[in-house]
């Protein structure tokens, strides 16, 4: 159950509604059996945006398809935890199937009296709740109502910020970043997307459906993103001064959702005259082609990341940007760089990085062939993260500093930036750290507060929540039905405590650094877990607390004294019954008792070397050899002789006496 | 060489001033004790001859502390004692200790007593042997128990080096 009210019915599917993130499937509200509602189940590598969907869940707005909740449910078909967001049904249709499937040409009547009012009245709601769509395209658009006129936007929480978003409907900088590292984008961001989906449904589809990506952003470069988009195609003045608007390139240009609704009331504004960047006076040859702009040969160079490195440590890139370009500042600015060198092995990188920050200083932040936006990294980090090379070049990028790098080159702020800013160091400190509760696995989820745990014991559920990790530890002990070997707590189970419960500290995360030491490494296990189930409960956790105490073998086999290994075994077993870890801490972890155990050891050991010598002593015959014997007996005749002696004499003297 | 000559001879010439500085030693009391010895001249004549087996035994003992010696002497002194009584009590001259030398009885009881001791020297070693493996026996028995019940409480390891 979700939300404590809505039933998900696997067998019974809405392809209508599925995603590229996930499937839908006929859901129920046990609440309101009314309102009919389906499940989008998000695959496991999504990153749904949870904090956008509380926002949106007490938004009842016609025009967006908004979710009602987003839950945890055991999914029978893939018998694993999937995380379900709730959205009601809608009764119409969707646009096109596919990112680059086809349709009616819409006329440019329909789509200003149709088609744009709910789209802006759906953003300016979404604007005031600080959420971004991210997710404007044509295969996320329905038409719903009698007649299908009611435009209704698709949802916007089940993946990362822009994802799936194809690069036309991407401005330039987003376009040219990774898709997973595209971050949630500001509003100016939804309102290009606005302005690239009016002119996909005048075109009936992909304005540009035979360019690639590289091509398509190195087109609206040089061209500009309006242009590009429209190419040819010809359409009335005034819807061109409303996509000229919309798809500025540059974001303080661009149109506010107040401007649209001006133009909307027939409000007609003097074109805004679109600046393309200067054409330089010489070309720059970048794998065999020749670009001229500053952000074509910025965009050129991080798909050439080798030839740049070349370019940029030669100094051919600055020479090209001082008398090519004509840019002497700018080029000053990358041969200072340049000349500073401070033996890092990564410094011709972060040259071509800064470089390329100078050359395009909207652009996203570049490495090593990896584009990102400020904001994008974390998403970057949690999708990519099972790409081995990706979570490297992403660690690589966190150890460099290079966002504080690229910040330090960017002319705008802002207390978004410096909260980034912020950010980046912590996790660049946490970097550092090799231990357990640290490293990259810490990154990961700092960045991603709403981040499931990676954990590999953990892949049947979705732990997102520092309260959701016990319950699921204990499901995954009871299902091991107290034989398993699961260590429970690793790189990522530390990592995630760590990002998750900060009350808890860093010195508890010590003692798993101890590979050799099998004991004190499972009791430094024990007791973390045992410190989040005093922060976060359950009370009791039978299961967990049983498959621990067998886990703990070695800690009581640490102890000498076999009658207390006796004892503690019975205590542990009467402690894991009750499901209490602080309570099996405490049977396993009191120090005097320790300490008395390994002095009662240290005297037994002495006191067994005494026994043994003395044994040996004996069994080499010590009392029996004929030289003791004979010396022994001696000394006892002696004795004897003496003790007669006296006898005699008192007779004597006795008889002497009595005598007289 | 020259000189581990020099210190052998001074070590010989040590030895040999010892042993004259002794036998001066001894020459001083004998002296003072002659006329003590010329009046105990009747005890002499009669303990004499009966601490015989004394002297057997102090001729045969050549351990270092002459237990042998001590246990005839003491017993073989006990039964002399009689003797030296009746010659005491009776007069102490040259007569009364020929009378009491020549009694047979005193000459029983003194070889008696001296024998006594002999025999228990002799009978000794076997009895102690025996009792030193009784002995031996029950106490390895007793030392092997408690190893056992160390090993049970504290395991195996506790026969390794303590720390």
């Amino acid at each position: 159950m979700i939300a404590g009210r809505f039933r998900v019915d696997p067998a019974k599917r809405l392809p209508l509604f599925d995603q590229p993130s996930g499937m839908a499937y006929l859901a129920s509200d046990q609440k309101n059996a009314s309102e009919a509602v389906f499940g989008l189940v998000c695959r496991p590598e999504m990153q749904p945006r949870r904090d956008a969907v509380i926002k949106l869940s007490r938004l009842r707005l016609a025009g967006l398809l908004a979710p009602r909740a987003i839950g945890t449910l055991h999914w029978a078909p893939d018998d694993a935890e999937r995380e379900i967001v709730i959205f009601p049904q809608l009764q119409g249709k969707r646009l096109a199937e596919r990112p680059d499937g086809r349709f009616e040409p819409f006329s440019e009547t329909r789509l200003s009296r149709e088609v744009l009012p709910p789209l802006v009245s759906t953003l300016k709601e979404l604007g005031a709740l600080y959420v971004t769509h991210r997710a404007i395209r044509a295969d996320n658009l329905f038409f719903c109502g009698a007649d299908g006129q009611d435009v209704v936007l698709g949802e916007c929480v089940s993946a990362l910020p822009g994802l799936f978003q194809p690069v036309a409907c991407e401005t330039i900088e987003s376009g040219q970043a990774l898709p997973s590292g595209r971050g949630a984008g500001r509003r100016t961001d939804d309102v290009y997307a606005l302005g690239a989906l009016l002119v996909t449904l005048l075109c009936g589809g992909p304005p540009l459906p035979d360019l690639d990506d590289d091509e398509l952003v190195l087109r609206k470069i040089t061209r500009g993103s309006c242009a590009a988009l429209v190419d040819s195609r010809r359409f009335s003045s005034a819807v061109m001064e409303l996509l000229r608007g919309l798809l500025c390139d540059d974001p303080k240009e661009r149109w506010s959702l107040d401007e649209v609704q001006l133009w909307l009331a027939g409000r007609r504004m003097s074109p805004r005259q679109v600046l393309l960047p200067p054409r330089a006076q010489r070309a720059i040859t970048i794998s065999g082609r020749r670009r001229e702009m500053d952000r074509e040969v910025a965009q050129a160079l991080s798909r050439s990341w080798a030839e740049g490195v070349e370019l940029a440590v030669s100094g051919e890139l600055d020479g090209w940007v001082r008398r090519g370009l004509g840019d002497e500042e700018r080029g000053k600015r990358i041969a200072g760089y340049r000349a500073i060198s401070t033996g890092n092995p990564l410094e011709p990188d972060l040259l071509l990085t800064r470089a390329l920050a100078i050359l395009d200083p909207g652009g996203p932040m570049r490495f090593k062939g990896l584009a990102l936006r400020l904001d994008g990294l974390p998403g970057a980090l949690a999708q990519d993260y099972d790409n081995e090379d990706r979570r490297k070049l992403l660690a690589e990028i966190l150890a460099s500093r290079l966002p504080a790098h690229w910040i330090e080159l960017q002319s705008s702020g802002g207390a978004e930036v410096i909260a980034y800013k912020k950010l980046y160091e912590a996790l660049n400190g946490h970097l550092g750290h090799p231990g357990f509760g640290f490293g990259i696995e810490r990154c990961l989820y700092e960045a991603n507060p709403g981040l499931a745990c990676r954990s590999p014991g953990l892949a049947r559920f979705r732990v997102c929540q520092i309260d959701e990790l016990l319950p699921a530890l204990e499901r995954l002990a009871a299902g091991q039905g107290g034989g398993g070997t699961q260590e429970f707590v690793d790189r990522h189970v530390a990592a995630f405590c760590a990002a998750r419960a900060k009350d808890l500290g860093s010195e508890i995360y010590k003692g798993l650094d101890q590979p050799d030491d099998l004991a004190s490494r499972r009791m430094a296990v024990l007791k973390l877990l045992a410190e989040v189930q005093k922060l976060t409960g359950p009370a009791s956790l039978p299961n967990l607390t049983r498959a621990m105490a067998l886990l703990l073998e070695p800690v009581i086999q640490g102890f000498h004294n076999r009658p207390y290994r006796e004892e503690l075994i019975a205590e542990v077993e009467a402690t894991a019954a009750k499901g209490s870890l602080s309570q099996l801490v405490e049977a396993l972890d009191d120090p005097k008792i320790q300490r008395g155990d390994q002095l009662g050891f240290e005297q037994a050991q002495v006191l067994h070397r005494e026994l043994t010598q003395e044994i040996d002593l004996l069994e080499a015959g010590a009392l029996t050899d004929p030289a003791h014997v004979r010396r022994t007996a001696s000394q006892v005749t002696a004795v004897l002789s003496a003790l007669a002696a006296v006898l005699v004499f008192v007779a004597t003297a006795a008889l002497e006496v009595f005598s007289f | 060489m020259a000189s581990g000559q020099g210190a052998a001879k001074g070590k010989v010439a040590k030895r040999g001033s010892a042993k004259r500085g002794g036998a001066a030693g001894l020459l001083l009391p004998l002296l003072a004790l002659a006329p003590l010895g010329y009046l105990a001249w009747p005890t002499l004549l009669v303990a004499g001859p009966l601490m015989a087996p004394t002297l057997a035994a102090a001729v045969v003992d050549r351990s270092r502390r002459r237990h042998l010696t001590y246990a005839v002497g003491l017993l073989n002194l006990s039964c002399v004692l009689p003797a030296l009584l009746r010659l005491w009590t009776q007069g102490h001259d040259r007569a009364t200790a020929l009378a009491v030398i020549g009694d047979p009885e005193n000459w029983l009881l003194a070889f008696l007593g001296g024998g006594l001791a002999w025999l228990v020297h002799l009978a000794m070693p076997p009895l102690v042997a025996a009792y030193y493996a009784v002995r031996s026996r029950d106490r390895l028995a007793e030392l092997h128990k408690r190893r056992q019940i160390l090993e049970k409480n504290w395991g195996e390891e506790v026969s390794g080096p303590a720390e």
